[in-house]
């Protein structure tokens, strides 16, 4: 298993960047989430270090070997790096068994078939090695290509948006499976995903990207705790937000204060978390309606005109008055 | 190819008329009105067996693309021998008789291409359209055909070309085209340079042709869509219009085979003497499965070439339907001069016999690679770019992508494409009449000795014969279609 | 090499091998029937590589010394005329071939030698024509019979020689005046062979035509019934005996430049003008006899006797060019 290191990469597509001066690192035997919506430039980097594209600036290392960089791009055969599709791209001609001995080209055929199988029995479909694909559900498809990734022992394996297009138990179930395969492998990963629980519940380390940039680069507590700009609060759960100015070391919302270590007068940039927001009966805003949410609630509540969510477990009425506090984890300001 | 016809200068219309420009508009024509008339014949042909159940579908379905095996201008001669002779009450003749003779005998290219295109549908987009209150006469104009238009254009483009490419039937009609001209201008006025200037226009013709066909294409570009898929609901026509479905496939099949067959049944009996026939069906047979082979070679080369997106593989793309458009001669002729002028600078040694056998298959190849790349191209289609990053992901270089991925995946694709190419090659006849072996006589350089000595009678049992050895590799590529859908997932 | 190869050998060709290669652009079975006569009163074989002259000229230009044909023939004397101008053709001197072709019927310098004739007939409809309206071929130009004729297109061969015999005898203006003449009476664009324009006379369609004769004569023996009542309902003329004479043309053949065996070309191109292969060939294809001594097939005795065209062969060739560019100002395709 080898680090994987993008060092100011760019690329462009038809004069417009996907990807502008992005430098991150993917540490060995962790997993890396790409987090951000569509047109980040997430799948890009991914891409970029299969080497199915080529960066128009900067290098991406692998382990200690560069394998794209000015003048140089190894081709992606020799990369030794996995990856699991979106589509997860089976070979459709191909058994489940045939297909994750694809790349275990180099082995005796008994060594090959038996690996084969080994893997497709950690994956837990041992017993349909002899499937075609076509005959595979599509939880069953995703742990083929993980596993077919993953039998030729790659430095580290890339997955494009894995759970995508599963329904929401197969998708727990998958994603947890996945996870624990990858931990067992120890294997580095490259995960997409547009999805902020995925991204928070799976990964080691958090890179949040949008418009090609890179936002911040951190642990998922970090990040969701002490988000690097508005976008990152934003990329990790709902929140609400509050223009204003920055007074006293606070800036002051309809619903209270917020601190902050902005200067006297400077023009501030509240954000509170929906999850973080707490009601209790009283009388400083106003329930506009309330939407069951699971465990919680989504409650609307306004106070002076101005409108926020909040995600509370407390059960609240239309037309009660409540009383508003905000966990100090889940407020932040940010200079506007 | 094309350097070789642009290099002779000097040649000009001295030749007194306007040769060029009436061979343009002779073309432009005929192609029109004959590729219009084969579109209309094999798309609702296609859409009815695809889409429709009506009395006797399923074996119209097959006996559909029969035609195929008819040469051009052996049922120009059957045409004009039927109605020429006095007593029949229409004559097909000129442009409307080549027009006719020219849908009705490659409308099947259309039909392949658009049942083919038919089948691919899912019937999730069809059924979707019906929960959306359309009709099933909407749901045709309005889903199917344009979902199925890229196919449809396809087996068009081939057709239309394969009508500029014709001279036999061309001539037969009296026909001023620029395939006519071409050799109006080398045998009339023996001024083979201005022939091959003639025949660079048609190949320019055919590129701007191909590219705006691409253009077009591109634009709409809408892969297969879902991916769901189901069988075909098929729409139970109501009595009349059902007769009415099964008279109309019935009668493509009548004027583009049973007809012209009968008649040239009936000439062979009237003959008796079939000759030492033989000999030249076994050649007829050994030449075309050789000459198929080799230019099946070439067709996937360009095909999983241009799928990799390198501009050389583009390129050779529209090289390929380029010589698909040019007169079979007039390729046969640039490939001898070609390795003429090799041998003579000392480049490749040799004989004569072995060298006119070489330019033989590569005229083949030259000529045919584009039906060969049609079918191989539609196969691959089927492969998601996925596939291909999958399997370098997991360290497969070029060839074994190839091999293992590409090609499996478009096998049935490459077994039709066989079955075209040998049934092209069957029928071809300008080059090789000019580029066999001695006393190696094929069945349509038998038919067309007779024929062009107007032995209609004699020419009568070999063309039946090419008809009949087409048929076998047809039956097998309809049946081959049918079951790639039903196992189609 | 080519030295040698210019300088033709004798006339039995002993030392060669025992086979001679053609390029024909005969297509017929009565050929093949000759090549086996020819094989077994010599032992010599001959292997056949059939094709349109054009094109075959085009074959053994690009073959160059390489070529293994022995021998060119072709049916017609303006393409064997464009061989030999191409330099393909190599001169032949032998008693044989001098005393059995006549002098009209061969190329002056030796280079192609003719073995049988055809003539070119105007074919009109009995019931409509008398033969006297179309005695001769400046009748068809004739503007009583506006809207009246049928022609096999200008590309075909025949067609220019036809109208290049008239170049040479007449002059080009009076050649382009008759071809613009004929054009003006078509009934309809130039399509179709030569059995197709009788049929159209025939059928009505037309009222004269201009065909090789053999057409006509195997319509007659045809084993269709509805040919034969074809041939039945039409008259056939040499046309111009009163004046020059019936246009003919020859298939002839010539030794190629490159021949590896010029002996045994030579050798069976005697063949073809010997008593037994003049006899043999005539009458399966109904062509006439090259000599004058040999007997017409019956079928053709019965058209009666004819005078001929006399003039230099190679003039066939020479205004071809001419005769293509004149069709093509007239707009007779």
């Amino acid at each position: 298993m080898s680090t994987v290191t993008l060092r100011n990469v760019r690329r462009a597509y038809d004069g417009a960047w996907a990807l502008d001066d992005v430098s991150l690192t993917a540490p060995e035997g962790k997993v890396l989430a790409l987090l951000g919506p569509s047109g980040s430039g997430k799948s890009t980097i991914l891409r970029l270090i299969a080497g199915l594209e080529a960066p128009d600036a900067g290098e991406i290392v692998i382990g200690a070997e560069t394998v794209s960089g000015p003048g140089r791009l190894l081709p992606t055969e020799q990369r030794r790096i996995g990856m699991v599709f979106q589509d997860y791209s089976l070979f459709p001609h191909l058994s489940a068994g045939a297909n994750v001995a694809f790349g275990l080209d180099r082995l005796t055929r008994a060594d090959r078939d038996a690996q084969a199988l080994t893997w497709l029995d950690r994956v837990g479909l041992k017993h349909r090695a002899g499937a075609f694909p076509h005959e595979l559900s599509g939880g069953e498809q995703q742990r083929v290509a993980l596993a077919r990734a993953l039998a030729p022992k790659p430095r580290a394996v890339l997955l494009d948006e894995p759970f995508s297009g599963l329904d929401p138990v197969q998708r727990a179930e998958l994603r947890d499976a996945t996870l624990a395969t990858l931990m067992e492998t120890g294997t580095t990963t490259l995960f997409v995903t547009h999805d902020a629980e995925d991204a928070l519940q799976v990964a080691d380390r958090l890179a949040i990207l949008k418009g090609g940039r890179l936002l911040q680069e951190a642990a998922p507590r970090i990040a969701y705790d002490q988000p690097a700009s508005l976008d990152v609060a934003a990329a990790l759960g709902p929140i609400n937000v509050f223009d204003g100015v920055c007074e006293n070391g606070v800036v002051a919302t309809p619903f209270g204060n917020v601190a902050s270590a902005l200067a006297n007068g400077a023009r501030a940039r509240a954000a509170v978390r929906a999850e973080a927001i707490a009601l209790r009966p009283g009388n400083m805003a106003r329930v506009l309606d309330v939407r069951p949410h699971g465990a919680h609630d989504l409650v609307r509540i306004a106070a002076r005109g101005v409108v926020w969510r909040a995600l509370t477990p407390a059960r609240m009425g239309l037309g009660e008055t409540v009383d508003v506090e905000f966990q100090p984890a889940g407020a932040f300001v940010f200079s506007a | 190819m094309i350097g070789f016809a642009l290099s002779p200068g000097g040649a000009d219309a001295s030749f007194g008329g306007n040769l060029l420009r009436d061979g343009a508009i002779g073309t432009a024509l005929v192609v029109l009105i004959g590729g219009a008339g084969a579109v209309l014949f094999g798309a609702s042909a296609a859409w009815l067996v695809s889409l429709c159940r009506f009395p006797g579908r399923g074996i119209f379905e097959w006996l559909l693309v029969v035609p195929l095996a008819a040469p051009s201008y052996v049922l120009a001669y059957a045409y004009t021998g039927m109605t020429w002779a006095g007593g029949s009450a229409i004559e097909v003749r000129g442009l409307w008789g080549a027009a006719f003779v020219y849908a009705i005998g490659l409308y099947p290219y259309v039909y392949l291409a658009a049942r083919a295109a038919f089948a691919s549908q899912s019937a999730c987009a069809l059924e979707a359209a019906r929960t959306l209150g359309a009709t099933p006469v909407h749901v045709f104009w309005r889903v199917a055909l344009p979902l199925a238009r890229p196919g449809i254009a396809a087996g068009a483009a081939l057709t239309m070309m394969e009508i500029a490419a014709d001279y036999g039937a061309a001539y037969h009609f009296g026909l001023t085209t620029l395939s006519t001209a071409v050799f109006r201008a080398w045998y009339a006025h023996g001024a083979l340079d201005a022939a091959l200037q003639i025949a660079a226009v048609l190949l320019a013709a055919a590129i701007v042709f191909l590219l705006a066909e691409r253009w077009a294409r591109g634009r709409a570009a809408f892969a297969g869509g879902s991916t769901r898929w189901r069988a075909l609901p098929r729409y139970q026509l109501a009595p009349l219009p059902g007769f009415l479905a099964a008279l109309f496939c019935g009668a493509l099949v009548v004027f583009g085979a049973i007809l012209p067959l009968t008649w040239l049944g009936r000439l062979a009996l009237l003959h008796g003497d079939l000759g030492d026939i033989a000999q030249p069906f076994a050649n007829s047979i050994i030449l075309s499965s050789t000459g198929a082979l080799i230019t099946l070679a070439l067709a996937v080369a360009i095909a999983v070439s241009a799928r990799r997106a390198s501009g050389a593989g583009k390129a050779s793309v529209l090289a390929a339907a380029m010589g698909y458009a040019a007169p079979g001669a007039v390729i046969a002729i640039g490939a001898l001069a070609l390795f003429g002028a090799a041998r003579s600078a000392g480049w490749i040694g040799g004989l004569s016999a072995g060298l006119a056998l070489t330019a033989l298959f590569w005229t083949y190849a030259a000529r045919f690679a584009a039906a060969g790349v049609q079918p191989i191209d539609a196969g691959l289609a089927r492969l998601s770019k996925g596939l291909d990053a999958s399997a370098r992901t997991l360290g497969a270089g070029p060839w074994r992508r190839m091999f293992s991925v590409d090609l499996p995946i478009a096998a049935p694709s490459l077994g039709a494409a066989a079955l075209i190419l040998f049934v092209e090659i069957l029928k071809e006849l300008p080059a090789t009449l000019l580029l066999r072996p001695f006393d190696f006589d094929t069945l349509a350089v038998r038919a067309y000795s007779y024929a062009s000595d107007e032995r209609l009678l004699q020419a009568a049992a070999p063309s039946l014969l090419i008809f009949i050895a087409g048929l076998a590799p047809i039956l097998i590529l309809t049946h081959g279609i049918g079951r790639a859908r039903a196992g189609q997932r | 090499m080519a030295l040698a190869a210019c300088n033709p050998t004798g006339g039995s060709g002993g030392d060669e091998e025992n086979f001679v290669n053609l390029y024909t652009a005969r297509h017929y079975d009565a050929d093949r029937q000759l090549y086996a006569a020819f094989e077994e009163a010599t032992g010599v074989a001959v292997r056949a590589l059939t094709g349109n002259a054009e094109q075959l000229l085009e074959r053994i230009r690009a073959e160059g010394d390489a070529t293994e044909a022995d021998l060119f023939v072709s049916a017609d004397a303006g393409n064997l005329w464009r061989v030999k101008e191409a330099g393909l053709l190599q001169n032949v001197t032998s008693p044989a071939l001098e005393q059995g072709v006549p002098e009209n019927l061969r190329d002056p310098d030796g280079a192609f030698w003719g073995f049988t004739k055809r003539a070119r007939v105007i074919i009109y409809r009995k019931d409509a024509v008398q033969p006297e309206q179309v005695a001769s071929y400046d009748d068809l130009a004739n503007a009583r019979f506006r809207g009246q004729i049928v022609m096999r297109s200008s590309t075909n061969t025949y067609q220019l020689s036809t109208l290049a015999s008239r170049i040479e005898r007449q002059g080009a203006d009076n050649a382009r005046q008759w071809a613009a003449g004929v054009r003006a009476n078509f009934v309809r664009d130039p399509q179709g062979s030569d059995t197709d324009q009788i049929k159209a006379v025939a059928a009505g369609e037309a009222q004269a035509t201009l065909v090789n004769h053999y057409y006509y004569v195997r319509l007659l023996k045809s084993e269709d019934a509805a040919e034969r009542e074809a041939a039945a309902r039409v008259g056939l003329i040499f046309p111009d005996q009163a004046t020059g004479g019936t246009h003919v043309n020859i298939s002839g053949g010539g030794v190629t430049l490159h021949a590896k065996r010029p002996g045994r070309a030579k050798q069976f191109l005697e063949y073809l003008v010997s008593d037994a292969a003049q006899n043999l060939i005539a009458p399966l294809n109904t062509e006439f006899p090259i000599r004058p001594s040999i007997t017409p097939a019956p079928e053709l005795a019965a058209l009666g006797s004819f005078r001929e065209e006399s003039i230099p062969l190679d003039a066939l060739g020479r205004h071809q060019a001419e005769a293509a560019r004149i069709f093509e100002e007239v707009g007779w395709r």
